[in-house]
């Protein structure tokens, strides 16, 4: 029953949120890979995992990429209920992508039933000052209606894109903590659970 | 007695003969059989008109059944069409089904037998055959339409470190995900047996793609909260084939629920290609497809663009429709494919118009109640255009227009003076009409071909608001001058149109002719007899005004409306040497004069110098007549004073103001002033009946 380094391992599960086309996937796979994709292929829902060092911590984030648009609001809910933390990407040379933010914080904050769950509100596509439509000021009111940091990323440049995975991670962490000592109980009765599992195997 | 009557009249045998007789041999006296044939009339004209009605209501009803016969055909068709459509699409699955579970059987043969006839029983048996290896999974028989897309051995993972659990079996429905786990225990055949773990709703089913390039390979997750399940698949082609399978069963179980018409695409082309599936190891062979699948966009064309539809993003929708139309034109592809494919966007083409022409419409309605704007209704217009239907947009906007004026004109309240209420609609509506010119041809810029419509709507919408206030002036309760202040409103409210190229004037006086005709015929008799009235009582004195303030007043009033008196008829500071009468009549004949001229058209103009010269000679009669008066011996002065005032003042000013509007002399008013003339009674000389003959003279040909 040797504990293994990997179990101890934390895991922050990041779901990206937004409309189609405001690069929720060029940011996922700029983080992952430090590639950006020029093409445009509409993501039907990806996961991806990696081991990343969060302030010396060895962590594993997981991060689910959606669609921009699910036609059962169930499966968008349950997309929704496997997260930790937001992502709320909207494209600052888009309004109607910023408009759509309200409508999925909203929906997250229904189904999580939680005001203050991790959550980053990400303007995409920063390199294109040229096209923008949502201003500076505009998206930050937003932010702080919310009481949500707001960030301008560009997944091209890969400018703020590790800084809004960290940011949340970084408040998914503290979260858990705070629940932990909130409910200690359950959360070792997890961890046995776990270890049994390994014995097993 | 009539309905007693009545009774015996539908009698087979009714002979009319008879019936009379009986009736007549009843009745005393000539009152009363008058009085039974009134009864029988009256009988007879009920009947008539009942038997109408009814006819009526008849043809009415047929109306109505028709219409619904042809409602109900249409969708009689519609339904006919949808359950083809779900037929083929069942039958599609089924083929891919039964091939699937015959190769497993180890049956081929059986394989070219499956045809769309497969029966209901037929599908349920194989059904049961599939789960009958599975404990507790019988229930899932039961339900009717259930279909086995996918199914095959998975190793589930640890959600958390991704560490192999253990091996799953895996059923994808049409409608849900089944899990099972396997027993250690083997059917009496040497199959794997398995226990039913779960069953998932595909509608609530999130199934996500794992994508890490490391640890965990192959794999896809599953989550339905509260469970997140990991499963790996043996090769890539076996994942790919799991997560299309899911995707497929989505979309389906979409199409039935939202659009049962739309038929599913991933099918046809997979149609074709052997399907061969070794169960043991779950594995799958590649597969052959001849040509270059379709992107999905253009597969999923359909549900995007209603959805883009539903969602009222129009405009998106047309883009989608102008890219896919594109798209298919240069893209290679196998003909049926292509075809099917531009049926679907031509229906979808057909439903956005269908969609937007309701819009249009119901705007309609609500703007009718609302009286609000055209710039909602511009979207779906330009729209139409854009999908070629110029010439129904252009209907559907000239309707609108209709709508939005008719509303905006019924808001103005008939209050107080009828020339306040005539300008103000006459101003809202041409002010309105010019507007909605400008929205026409910003929308309709560059379709010339619509300008025509155009043009013949306004003269619709003129004509209709001419006509009713045709009908509000033209009554014996408004006077000419206010009638003519009315109709000079609308002349010049009309020249804003000549801005467009709209020339409305000869429209409106086309229209007005014939009941300001009238108006001035009965204008002229009203003239007459208020002439003929004050000239009986005529006393001939002068005016006398008591102050000399009182007769300036009166000369200034003259003089203001151009007809001074001459200086040398004043005698002293407050007696003028004109009748009351004629002061009278000298401020009604130019006031009248004034609004003919103002109303002057070249059409009408003969029929107001008729009337003018009618009124002038009665008058002028009046002043000889009483020359030749014996009773008005000793004011004979005074008469020709009066007369010479009317004949130098009131006939010369006439004349320069006819001519100053006309541009050519009133003819026939200068050979009146010549020809009249004021003998002394002693010659019997009467006054020259030459004015009338030269009216007469005047035919309206000639004129023109």
């Amino acid at each position: 029953m040797s504990k293994k380094p990997g179990m101890a391992q934390a895991l922050h599960k990041v779901i990206m949120v937004g409309s189609g086309g405001v690069g929720k996937s060029a940011l996922t796979l700029q983080f992952m890979y430090d590639e950006f994709v020029v093409d445009y292929e509409p993501t039907k829902a990806d996961s991806y995992r990696k081991k990343v060092v969060l302030d010396g911590e060895e962590v594993q984030i997981d991060i689910l990429d959606t669609a921009g648009q699910e036609d059962y609001a169930a499966i968008r809910d349950n997309y929704f209920r496997s997260g930790e933390g937001f992502l709320c990407v909207f494209s600052i040379t888009e309004d109607d992508s910023f408009q759509a933010t309200q409508e999925f914080r909203e929906q997250i904050l229904r189904v999580k039933n939680d005001e203050n769950i991790p959550f980053l509100l990400v303007g995409n596509k920063s390199d294109l000052q040229d096209k923008r439509q949502v201003s500076l000021a505009e998206a930050q009111s937003r932010a702080q209606q919310w009481g949500v940091p707001y960030v301008e990323t560009s997944a091209k440049t890969r400018e703020n894109v590790d800084k809004v995975f960290f940011d949340l991670m970084r408040e998914i962490r503290s979260r858990k903590i705070e629940d932990k000592s909130a409910s200690n109980g359950r959360s070792k009765d997890r961890a046995k659970r776990k270890k049994r599992k390994c014995t097993i195997l | 007695m009539s309905f007693a009557a009545l009774e015996n009249f539908a009698v087979d045998n009714f002979a009319a003969d008879k019936f009379v007789k009986d009736l007549s041999s009843k009745c005393i006296g000539a009152d009363e059989l008058r009085l039974q044939r009134a009864k029988i009339q009256e009988l007879a004209d009920n009947t008539s008109a009942s038997l109408k009605q009814n006819v009526y209501q008849n043809y009415i009803q047929f109306i109505e059944t028709a219409k619904e016969i042809s409602h109900l055909e249409s969708e009689m068709y519609q339904l006919s069409q949808l359950l083809s459509e779900q037929r083929s699409l069942l039958s599609t699955l089924d083929i891919r089904r039964s091939s699937n579970v015959l190769l497993q059987n180890e049956t081929p043969a059986e394989s070219e037998n499956v045809s769309d006839q497969q029966k209901e029983d037929e599908v349920k048996k194989k059904l049961t055959k599939l789960l009958e290896n599975v404990e507790g999974a019988l229930t899932l028989v039961e339900t009717p339409g259930r279909l086995c897309l996918h199914e095959g051995t998975l190793q589930e993972l640890d959600p958390i470190d991704g560490k192999p659990m253990k091996k799953i079996r895996a059923y994808l429905f049409n409608d849900i995900l089944m899990t099972a786990s396997e027993l250690p225990y083997e059917t009496k055949k040497g199959q794997p047996r398995y226990r039913m773990q779960v069953v998932y709703e595909i509608q609530s089913l999130a199934v996500v793609n794992v994508k890490d390039r490391g640890s965990v390979n192959l794999a896809f997750k599953l989550l339905a909260f509260p469970d997140t399940r990991v499963f790996q698949c043996s090769s890539a082609t076996s994942k790919k084939e799991w997560l299309e399978s899911c995707e497929q069963a989505k979309r389906l179980k979409l199409c039935q629920g939202n659009l049962p018409n739309d038929n599913n695409k991933e099918p046809s082309p997979k149609l074709e290609r052997a399907f061969s599936m070794s169960m043991s190891t779950a594995e799958e062979e590649n597969h052959v497809v001849s040509y270059a699948p379709l992107p999905d966009w253009i597969l999923e064309i359909s549900e995007s663009l209603d959805s883009f539809i539903a969602q009222r993003h129009f405009e998106e929708a047309y883009d989608l429709l102008q890219k896919a139309t594109s798209f298919l034109q240069t893209v290679e592809a196998s003909p049926q494919i292509l075809k099917e494919m531009q049926g679907k966007c031509k229906e979808r083409s057909n439903y956005l118009i269908s969609i937007l022409t309701k819009e249009l419409e119901s705007t309609m309605e609500i703007k009718s109640l609302q009286g609000g704007g055209l710039r909602s209704a511009k979207r779906a217009v330009k729209l139409l255009i854009k999908l070629d239907r110029s010439a129904k947009a252009c209907q559907l906007f000239l309707k609108l227009c209709s709508a939005t004026l008719k509303t905006r004109l019924r808001k103005i309240k008939r209050e107080g003076a009828i020339v306040h209420y005539v300008k103000q609609l006459s101003a809202i509506a041409f002010k309105n009409i010019a507007e909605m010119s400008q929205e026409f041809f910003n929308v309709f810029s560059g379709l010339p071909h619509c300008n025509s419509a155009f043009a013949v709507w306004c003269s619709h919408e003129l004509k209709t608001l001419t006509c009713h206030i045709i009908k509000q002036i033209f009554i014996p309760q408004v006077s000419l001058s206010t009638i003519v202040d009315c109709i000079i409103t609308l002349r010049e409210d009309s020249e804003q149109l000549t801005q467009i190229g709209l020339d409305y004037r000869y429209q409106l006086d086309a229209q007005i002719r014939a009941p300001l005709s009238k108006i001035l015929r009965e204008t002229k008799e009203k003239y007459v007899e208020a002439i003929k009235l004050r000239a009986s009582e005529e006393n001939w004195n002068p005016s006398n005004f008591q102050t000399p303030q009182n007769a300036d007043k009166v000369l200034m009033e003259l003089d203001d409306i151009g007809i001074p008196l001459p200086e040398n008829l004043i005698k002293n500071k407050y007696i003028i040497p004109l009748t009351n009468n004629t002061l009278t009549f000298a401020k009604m004949y130019i006031g009248l004069l004034e609004d003919c001229l103002n109303l002057a058209t070249p059409e009408m103009i003969v029929l107001m110098e008729n009337l003018l010269i009618s009124i002038l000679q009665v008058q002028l009669e009046h002043f000889q007549a009483s020359m030749r008066n014996p009773k008005f011996k000793q004011k004979r002065n005074l008469i020709q004073d009066n007369a010479k005032y009317i004949k130098e003042v009131i006939i010369a000013r006439s004349i320069e103001l006819h001519k100053s509007v006309t541009g050519h002399q009133f003819r026939n008013l200068l050979i009146l002033q010549k020809q009249f003339s004021m003998d002394s009674p002693g010659s019997p000389r009467e006054p020259q009946p030459a004015p009338r003959i030269s009216v007469q003279k005047y035919s309206t040909t000639e004129y023109i």
